[in-house]
């Protein structure tokens, strides 16, 4: 292989798409090439770069949730797809037979007979062993395991998913533990925005609170990471809030959710011995922050403080 | 054996269930279940929307791709007969629309550089520039310079070859399943693929 061949391949062994043989070949040449090592290096800094992009380009919740709402309305006025019903299909090819009085005197008729004949099959057919009741369809089903006798017969056992509604409001604690478990749900960030949109209005506890610590420092999504701070602000004085919100402005990629942060921390006040914890955190902003409100709000607080703000 | 037990471990079963779940949820919904329909579209609807917004960079049209792909898919989901994956089926419906779209942008030369995020708008590439863990002044230029190169070659690229490369990039699919929702091969993925990476890395050419 030649410097161009390997060159060319180099993306597609960085998206792990080549055979194991291409693979090979090119990491041969690369023990012995500089300038391919080199051309491997500016190749993962794009996919860096696009990775980095890729990161905070995670749809806002808020849009989610809206697309949600207008879908469902879109569709509760359209009608229900597919084929007629089959009562309706009946009644059509009927019509086109004889006229309706004629068809009510037969289908009495038959219904008749259908009863007297139904209910002796009914009487004589054996009892069900599913304990599966009409009406209570699992929303999903997933089969843990499988048995076979030799007549035929299986026995399964399965696990099963079933929807049920629980009414209540966010301040049942039933309803309050099924909220913290939807505010992690790790497949749906509409939902967990809405979630911890609600647990905002809860009255301050500690689980609440523990949530939407966990939503702040955790979540994927900027707009659940925004509304979980939000939530915060009737704990700012605590220690263990204002260290996550430290963590926040220390860490967070998302410069709306670091300014949140810096407001909620410059506008709460806690005690003195809180507060000097904060004083490494803002100097180290004061060198490494790259939004000049942040920054110009860390300075403001060293000074109150009557801490060094100076850039090192 | 007669009369003997089989018993199958749960392991091979397991390897099917999440499968197992999609296909009743799609079944139910089939048979009219309003919140089984409501469950397929929240199991797929964020990378989607992703998806829409990565390729458009527009809100309101990733948005009218988010609603028209669903509402296809709900007129058209008892004609859905399992023959490929329903994560396949919606997502041929999702890159159609979304190449309709960037192939009228395409004639009307329109390319919004901005995207709607939980931060209101922002531009893509300013995005980027959030490293904070890279302090460094000059190094900052260099990366912001790098982005504006990248991007503007972003917008060079045929639709396809684009789709290809943010379906690859972004949503960290593979080439095989990127061939199945575009209606072709492993290789052509792979082909399209190429072509679009050699276009990117030549952004790159004056930094090296």
């Amino acid at each position: 292989m030649d410097c161009d061949q390997v060159q060319q391949q180099l993306s597609l062994m960085l998206y792990g798409e080549l055979s194991f043989d291409e693979e090979e070949a090119i990491h041969s040449h690369l023990a012995s090439c500089d300038a391919c090592r080199a051309a491997l290096e500016t190749e993962r800094e794009l996919h860096q770069i696009m990775e980095a992009q890729a990161a905070d380009m995670e749809p806002a919740a808020d849009l989610l949730l809206a697309n949600r709402r207008q879908l469902m309305q879109s569709i509760a006025s359209q009608p229900q797809p597919g084929r007629e019903p089959l009562w309706t299909r009946i009644r059509m090819a009927a019509s086109m037979i004889a006229p309706a009085p004629v068809w009510r005197t037969a289908a009495a008729c038959g219904l008749l007979v259908l009863g007297f004949v139904g209910g002796r099959a009914y009487a004589e057919r054996p009892p069900a062993q599913t304990a599966m009741m009409e009406g209570q369809h699992p929303m999903s089903a997933r089969v843990r395991q499988i048995e076979a006798d030799g007549s035929g017969v299986l026995r399964l056992v399965v696990d099963e998913t079933r929807q049920r509604t629980v009414v209540g409001n966010v301040d049942d604690a039933a309803i309050r533990r099924l909220l913290i478990s939807a505010a992690v749900d790790p497949a749906d960030a509409g939902l967990r925005g809405e979630t911890v949109e609600i647990l905002r209005s809860a009255a301050p506890s500690d689980e609440t609170r523990e949530a939407l610590l966990h939503a702040m420092l955790r979540d994927a999504n900027d707009g659940v990471r925004l509304r979980a701070l939000e939530g915060l602000k009737p704990y700012a004085t605590q220690p263990d809030v204002r260290r996550a919100l430290a963590e926040v402005l220390l860490r967070d990629g998302n410069s709306g959710v670091r300014t949140q942060a810096v407001d909620v921390l410059t506008q709460s006040r806690a005690d003195m011995n809180i507060e000097i914890q904060l004083v490494g955190v803002f100097q180290e902003l004061m060198q490494r922050e790259s939004n000049d409100y942040i920054r110009m709000q860390c300075q403001r607080k060293l000074r109150e403080w009557k801490a060094s703000d100076e850039v090192y | 054996m007669a009369g003997a037990t089989q018993i199958l471990s749960g392991t091979a079963t397991s390897l099917s269930s999440a499968r197992m779940d999609e296909f009743a949820l799609i079944r139910a919904a089939q048979a009219g279940d309003q919140s089984a329909f409501e469950q397929l579209v929240r199991s797929y609807d964020q990378s989607v929307l992703r998806l829409a917004l990565n390729l458009l960079r527009s809100q309101e049209d990733a948005s009218d791709v988010y609603q028209e792909a669903f509402l296809r898919v709900y007129k058209n989901l008892n004609a859905f007969r399992f023959d490929c994956s329903f994560h396949t089926w919606l997502y041929r419906i999702v890159t159609n629309l979304c190449l309709d779209h960037l192939r009228k942008r395409k004639v009307r030369r329109e390319e919004p550089s901005v995207v709607a995020t939980s931060d209101g708008v922002l531009d893509r590439l300013d995005q980027v520039t959030e490293e904070r863990a890279d302090g460094d002044p000059a190094r900052r230029m260099y990366s912001d310079q790098l982005r504006a190169r990248i991007q503007s070659k972003m917008e060079e690229l045929t639709p396809r070859e684009r789709m290809v490369f943010e379906m690859r990039h972004f949503q960290g699919m593979r080439l095989r399943a990127i061939g199945d929702v575009l209606g072709t091969t492993e290789e052509a993925a792979k082909n399209c693929l190429f072509r679009a990476t050699q276009k990117m890395r030549s952004a790159l050419g004056d930094f090296q």
